[in-house]
């Protein structure tokens, strides 16, 4: 039976769903829309057949496919943007099945109504799966809308099944995002878990056809259970089974391990290491020396997470890097493919000159600086400031530490030149790692490009952190403003791309941040940019605007 | 007297909702002046207002003769704040969260925050994520004190408070007092206002109802006192006490109800002499006279 606790998850999260539907719907339409302006291209068709196998997958491609329906909005849509939405949004759903209430002291409440835990977890996560299905819900009904008008020749079954493919794969991260909350009633790391294990498991599929040795753990991603037989010309693959099996088993640990454990203390979970016997009084603070000032707190509660977010791209860079030698055996044919290739076609991926990515700086340029990198980066920044000011406002901690005296645009320039330091030291991390994996591979790269490619990548996520800091301090809201930059780096990164093939769009191209990051060439392969003081303007900006409007401003009404 | 905190028609809309109203206020210096109200009535408003995390819709304020809103970061200086909602970094310790605080401050406050803890009985190196309602507002009042500020704001203090602690805290405050300090108290219990505070300023529907000192009040609202004694007392020499207004004998006259203003200690220490059978005291009046302000503007 569907019970209240059901109907109030609806309740609860129906902004949040019709934000990320409504985001996902757009974009489809979008994408679909360009269709017949890629479809046209004659060249385009030729070339396809003779690009390496191996290097189309890698992009999400196939190459027999590229040019029907099916295989643009498989390699565009639903290889990467789309499981990005899908997850993102499952995993909030996931995380918010126990743990967010758990934390906010609210689930005490709901279960001293008589109604058991298994109940309270199985409703909500009944409520969560129907949730999580609007995003594809909606994106097939853009499909099977625009079908006909944009020409895409896309049977029903094959747009079902991928976008039920993509809700199946939501579907797991939210389980494992249930799970981990189950366990440890921390929505933070709830969400921590489920989205490395998401980015680890699109790691493994992706480079599995460069290294052998992936080729086990593939088959166990869930990545490779969703798209590896393409779901929109395969229809219904063995692998869809696989992400029920696995969405269904974890979903079940959730109940179980939820119902087994205290609620809301800290005790709870690993009550052996926890109940050592404290050492009574004066017990040293933590890292006391960074308690100093608001720039060292900041520093302070990112003293742990610095690191997972430095090696969640430097892991990526260094894949890249070693995949290298692999892809430069077949270096010289692909170059004289791609040669010939109108550049239109990896403009989708950023980039306007595919020749280059027959190079080592356009081919890890092509995987750590153009897709993962930036998305790490721009999550890094714009969650930074949602974190350090939109979500203390939100807590009512902005009313303790601002009744220190300090101004208020102190305060916000402190943390906010400190995030802006954190994302300095990750790119100066990053610059290292780059240069290390240079000397490894002997990719031999310029180490300016390597320093200019790190510089722009930082810039890159300086510039929509100080947009949703400016949005924050206008709405009031760290939810709204997250959501808004989202949407506008989404959408800027395909105007970017797109705006190279489709003419009406073209003039609108230097509109994009990641036009002024990227430009017609790889980061890798060029230094430092003058455009990339656009970047850092942008970023100034907003912060700016921002603290001059929180200078005169209501707190926290 | 000096006025350290100053509002002259100092006004708070949330858009079309009323906050706080016209409200002029005056608090003296070295007073506990009790800002008393029911829930909604305004208090939270004002005090945040004060503290320039609402701009005011009209009106200004002063505290130590210095702009509420211009002068902010020099009042802050010498305020020490409680929130009515408080809510503070739960994965710091309370040792931690203090330091910080201090530091933000640029103090040593850590001789205090061990006095204080003490005084408290807190448990400085706990996650604060792990204490109790009671536990967390004790961080929040050891935070205010810690830096002993000339002034101290405090939106309903007690609340989460067990009765001792309570008292330790109602105590301090008198302390704080003595040591010429001012204090601006907000509460919604009467009993602990009624204790502590020299001057009570009643908030009703966001206006200020009346200002007046603790003594007058209670000169509209006398105690009572009922005593039943073994044996028949002398109803004159209770009469003859300070703080005995008026004595009046029942019950043949074994019982005596006294109407008391002020203490009631000379009161029972003068029935202690004798075998007492009863005691119950009425101090509700007053309450009653608060009410009568809570419910309707117009009881004066
Ligand atoms: N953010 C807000 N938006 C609209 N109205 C508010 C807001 N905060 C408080 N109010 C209103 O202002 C009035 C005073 O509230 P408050 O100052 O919190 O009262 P108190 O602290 O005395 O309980 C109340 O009627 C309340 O509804
Ligand atoms: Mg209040």
């Amino acid at each position: 039976m569907l019970s209240n606790a059901f109907t109030k998850t609806i309740r609860d999260n129906l902004r949040a769903t019709i934000a990320w539907t409504a985001g996902a719907a757009v974009l489809s339409l979008w994408l679909a829309s360009m269709y017949p302006y890629i479809r046209d291209s004659e060249e385009m068709k030729k070339l396809l057949e003779q690009i390496p196998p191996e290097v189309m997958a890698a992009f999400g491609m196939d190459p027999a496919t590229f040019l029907t329906g099916a295989g643009y909005l498989s390699g565009q849509l639903y290889s990467f943007i789309g499981p990005i939405i899908m997850i993102g949004f499952a995993v909030s759903l996931g995380a918010a099945i126990t743990a967010t209430e758990e934390k906010n002291g609210t689930l005490d409440m709901l279960l001293s109504a008589p109604i058991s835990r298994t109940h309270v977890v199985l409703s909500r996560f009944a409520a969560v799966a129907l949730l999580a299905a609007f995003v594809p819900a909606a994106m097939a009904v853009v499909l099977l809308v625009g079908n006909g008008p944009f020409g895409l020749r896309l049977s029903v079954q094959g747009i079902l099944a991928v976008n039920v493919g993509l809700w199946l794969l939501g579907m797991v991260y939210a389980s494992i995002a249930a799970a981990t909350g189950s366990l440890t009633g921390q929505p933070g790391t709830a969400r921590g878990v489920a989205l490395s294990a998401a980015v680890l498991a699109w790691f493994v599929s992706v480079f599995a056809p460069f290294f052998g040795w992936l080729d086990l753990p593939s088959k166990g991603s869930p990545f490779t259970w969703y798209i590896d037989e393409n779901p929109m010309l395969e229809l219904w693959s063995t692998g869809l089974g696989w992400l029920v099996i696995s969405s269904g088993a974890l979903g079940a640990a959730a109940v179980w391990l939820f119902a087994r454990r205290d609620i809301a203390t800290e005790l709870s979970v690993f009550p052996e290491t926890r109940l050592t016997p404290r050492r009574s009084r004066h017990v040293l603070p933590r890292s006391v020396w960074l308690l100093g000032s608001v720039a060292g707190k900041t520093v302070w509660d990112r003293r742990r997470t610095i690191f997972m977010w430095a090696a969640g791209i430097a892991s990526p860079l260094l894949i890249t890097f070693s995949a290298w030698p692999a892809l430069s055996a077949n270096a010289a044919a692909m170059a004289a493919m791609i040669g010939a290739m109108p550049s239109e076609i990896f403009a989708v991926f950023g980039m306007t000159d595919p020749e280059a990515l027959a190079t080592p700086a356009g081919f890890i340029s092509s995987r750590a600086y153009v897709n993962i990198g930036p998305l790490i980066m721009i999550i890094f920044c714009v969650g930074g400031v949602s974190t350090l000011v939109a979500k203390e406002e939100q807590a009512g901690t902005l009313d303790m530490l601002l009744s220190n005296p300090m101004h208020r645009r102190s305060v916000l320039g402190a943390k906010v030149a400190t995030l802006g330091g954190l994302a300095v030291l990750i790119a100066a991390f990053l610059t290292a790692v780059a240069f290390v994996g240079n000397e490894i591979w002997d990719t031999e790269l310029e180490p300016m490009h390597i320093i200019g490619a790190n510089v722009g990548l930082m810039l890159l996520g300086v510039f929509f952190g100080g947009m949703s800091l400016a949005l924050w301090s206008f709405l009031g809201s760290g939810g709204a403003a997250v959501g808004i930059t989202s949407a506008v780096a989404v959408g800027t990164y395909f105007l970017n791309g797109l705006a190279t093939i489709v003419d009406p769009i073209a003039p609108l191209r230097i509109l994009s941040p990641f036009f002024w990051y990227l430009g017609d060439t790889a980061p890798l392969a060029k230094g430092p940019q003058p455009a990339y003081l656009l970047l850092l303007l942008g970023g100034v900006a907003g912060s700016a605007i921002a603290a001059w409007r929180f200078n005169t401003r209501d707190l926290a009404v | 007297m000096v006025a350290v905190i100053e509002t002259v028609g100092l006004t708070k809309f949330y858009g079309d909702a009323p906050g706080i109203i016209d409200l002029d206020l005056e608090v003296r210096e070295g007073e506990i002046f009790g800002f008393l109200g029911p829930n909604g009535a305004g208090k939270s408003t004002t005090i945040r207002t004060l503290l320039n995390f609402l701009l005011p819709t009209r009106g200004s304020g002063t505290i130590f003769g210095l702009d509420i809103h211009r002068d902010t970061v020099a009042i802050k200086r010498r305020t020490g704040y409680l929130p009515g909602d408080l809510s503070l970094y739960d994965r710091m310790t309370a040792r931690e969260f203090l330091l910080y605080f201090a530091n933000l401050r640029k103090v040593d406050t850590r001789t205090h925050v061990r006095e204080l803890a003490d005084r408290f009985q807190l448990d400085l190196d706990r996650p604060i994520k792990n204490l109790s309602t009671g536990n967390r507002q004790k961080v929040g009042l050891v935070n205010a004190l810690m830096h002993e500020p000339e002034l101290l704001i405090l939106d309903e203090p007690t609340s989460g408070l067990d009765p001792l602690m309570r008292q330790e805290f109602l105590d301090l405050l008198e302390e704080v007092r003595e040591e010429g300090r001012t204090v601006f108290l907000s509460s919604h219990i009467l009993p602990e206002v009624e204790r502590v505070a020299d001057r009570v300023g009643i908030v009703r529907d966001q206006h200020l109802v009346t200002v007046d000192s603790v003594e007058a009040f209670k000169g509209l609202a006398n105690a009572t006192v009922t005593i039943r004694f073994a044996s028949i007392p002398d109803p004159r020499s209770f009469a003859a006490l300070e703080s005995v207004i008026g004595v009046d004998p029942r019950n043949g006259g074994d019982t005596l109800v006294l109407t008391i203003d002020g203490t009631i200690d000379e009161v029972i220490k003068m029935a202690a002499e004798q075998e007492v059978l009863s005691i119950s005291t009425r101090s509700g009046e007053l309450e009653e006279v608060f009410l009568s302000y809570y419910t309707d503007a117009d009881a004066q």
